[in-house]
């Protein structure tokens, strides 16, 4: 079965693809599983149970230093790089733990793609900011790369503006333009999730239209993650809301429930601009 | 009291006038120089051996000996520097080993280069059994070379910032992956101009290099290129006096009727020769940047 086949891709040995069937369409895409992130010896996230069902754009919001940012950056196994960065807890993506010793961490990486919130151009051309990925991982042929730089410029919306000078350097395009590119440079992966850490914080009004309407198109095909401090984004773009606050994930539920009707009274606070 | 834009204007005044002084040392040590050796510079002048008891000698195996040595310490230290540079910003945690690793660099690149031509003496001459020759010289020049080329490494790799590291883990790739696709291309430029400013300081040496690779030169066979050969211009093991050690011997006892002359042509010539170095060095690397970052 496809939905199998994928995820064992990112185990690095083949030996608990036994233990994934199971009922694949109601398991969620990603969820995590008390899980707490340590700085040292500052707790940055602590006890998240979280789910993210295929084909949805889940929202984190909170104050600023809630550890937004940790959690999302435990989810591709981007804090270990980190020094003295720890977590405690699991992490399930298809059903795969993803802190166990089996999994290789640059294929989570390939499939659960990110993008930051500034965009991070290499000092390449526009083809090679989007190629390289593919490339790295095994793509050799000219026409096949072709196909896919234009796929993803396309889909991040880039392409009519970009195509007539592919070789040229990335570092002169636009901001909003460079943050399209960072985007279509992680949909090059062809990734199952993808994380974006308030992608559009960085960028103008028409910049951040086009990220937006792209992020509705995308979730179609995979799963999507952001962190937002703008709150009629997070309404505008989201199927689901979680409130973080100090560490802690406070509330979880449907977009336009959170917004509308919070269980929590830290939440509606929090949205209606009370909480910093 | 001065008000504080008095002061500022003051201040203002102060610095310009120092640059004004350091530029005109500058301007006027140049000068001197080339006035001097300009009339001297000709083709026949940088081509033709020199001569010992008339005058109408060259420089032309001494030139060619200041590049083919340059070349050799590039070729010995740059690896090393690559290797330990990479090592020192990527991979080094804070501990006994690259504390030490760290001091070494700092005593090394503190030693006076007589004491580095000595120590090279003493073991690539003496004990290596090598002679006065080129690789003992390239090889003094590479000790002497390799702090600043390891600094300059450690630090353009370093000014790499971390979001492109991460942008690169973020795709998939390991850590050397990123480092070699993705840090290394972004810190070449840099690493370029670095490279090209510590060649222009090895080309102009002397001091390490008289104990070395000697104070003369063998006849030599211009069109014999077989490195193997006595005669001919490649061998590493035949004696080779450089630019800068001609001016200083020449000037110590030259016996040409026109040693004075010969000694300010080479010197305008080697001024030149480096000052060439460090303007290309920027030039070079902006352009390795343009090229780089459009294809
Ligand atoms: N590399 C790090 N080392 C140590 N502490 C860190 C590190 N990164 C974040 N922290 C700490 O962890 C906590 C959570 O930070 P995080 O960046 O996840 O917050 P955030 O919710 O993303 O905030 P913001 O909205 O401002 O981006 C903060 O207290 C922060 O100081
Ligand atoms: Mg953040």
């Amino acid at each position: 079965m496809q939905t199998v086949a994928v995820p064992s891709r990112v185990l690095s040995s083949q030996t608990h693809v036994t233990a994934l069937t199971g009922p694949e369409l109601t398991r969620p895409k990603l969820e995590t599983d008390r899980l707490s992130v340590f700085y040292g010896d500052h707790q940055a996230v602590s006890d998240v149970c979280l789910t993210f069902k295929k084909n949805t754009v889940t929202a984190l919001i909170g104050p600023s230093g809630c550890g937004k940012s940790t959690f999302l950056r435990a989810l591709n196994r981007m804090n270990d790089s980190i020094e003295g960065c720890r977590m405690a807890g699991e992490i399930r993506y298809d059903g795969i733990e993803l802190q166990s010793r089996q999994v290789n961490v640059l294929e989570v990486r390939k499939q659960i793609g990110m993008v930051f919130q500034r965009p991070v151009p290499f000092a390449k051309s526009i083809y090679k900011n989007v190629a390289y990925g593919p490339i790295r991982h095994g793509v050799k042929k000219k026409k096949e790369l072709d196909r896919i730089v234009e796929d993803s410029l396309r889909k991040a919306a880039l392409w009519d503006e970009v195509k007539d000078f592919l070789h040229q350097s990335a570092l002169r395009l636009s901001g909003g333009q460079q943050q399209r590119l960072c985007i279509a440079r992680a949909l090059a992966m062809q990734p199952d999730v993808l994380l974006l850490d308030e992608p559009a914080s960085a960028l103008d009004p028409v910049s951040t239209a086009k990220i937006e309407e792209l992020i509705g198109q995308l979730k179609k095909e995979i799963t999507i993650i952001i962190v937002t401090h703008n709150m009629q984004q997070a309404r505008r773009i989201s199927d689901e809301t979680a409130y973080f606050y100090m560490g802690r994930m406070v509330e979880h539920g449907p977009t336009e429930q959170i917004f509308s009707n919070p269980r929590s009274e830290q939440t509606r606070q929090y949205i209606s601009g009370q909480i910093g | 009291m001065m008000s504080a834009k008095q002061a500022d204007r003051l201040a203002t005044a102060g610095l310009y006038a120092v640059a004004g002084v350091i530029l005109a040392l500058l301007a006027g040590l140049l000068g001197y120089v080339f006035v001097k050796g300009f009339p001297m510079l000709s083709w026949q002048f940088i081509t033709s051996p020199p001569q010992i008891f008339k005058g109408g000698g060259g420089v032309g195996p001494q030139l060619f000996n200041s590049f083919y040595l340059l070349v050799l310490t590039l070729v010995f230290s740059l690896p090393v520097a690559l290797g330990a540079g990479i090592y020192l910003a990527e991979y080094a945690k804070d501990n006994w080993l690259t504390r030490s690793i760290r001091i070494s660099v700092e005593v090394l690149s503190s030693l006076p280069s007589i004491v580095v031509g000595l120590f090279g003496f003493l073991f690539f001459v003496i004990y290596m059994g090598w002679g006065f020759s080129i690789i003992s010289g390239a090889l003094a020049l590479s000790v002497f070379n390799l702090p600043l080329l390891v600094r300059v490494v450690e630090q353009s790799i370093q000014s790499v910032p971390r979001t492109q590291r991460e942008a690169g883990w973020a795709l998939g790739f390991s850590k050397w992956e990123t480092i070699t696709n993705i840090v290394l291309p972004a810190a070449l430029p840099g690493l370029i101009t670095g490279i090209i400013l510590a060649a222009g300081r090895v080309f102009g040496e002397a001091a390490a290099l008289i104990y070395t690779a000697g104070m003369s030169t063998p006849a030599l066979d211009f069109t014999d290129w077989n490195p193997l050969s006595p005669v001919s211009p490649l061998n590493p093991f035949r004696p080779a006096e450089t630019m800068a050690v001609h001016i200083w011997k020449i000037n110590g006892e030259g016996i040409m009727p026109d040693a004075s002359a010969i000694s300010d042509g080479a010197a305008a010539l080697l001024i030149l020769s480096i000052l060439l170095f460090n303007l290309s060095a920027r030039f070079v690397g902006r352009f390795v940047f343009k090229k780089m970052s459009a294809s």
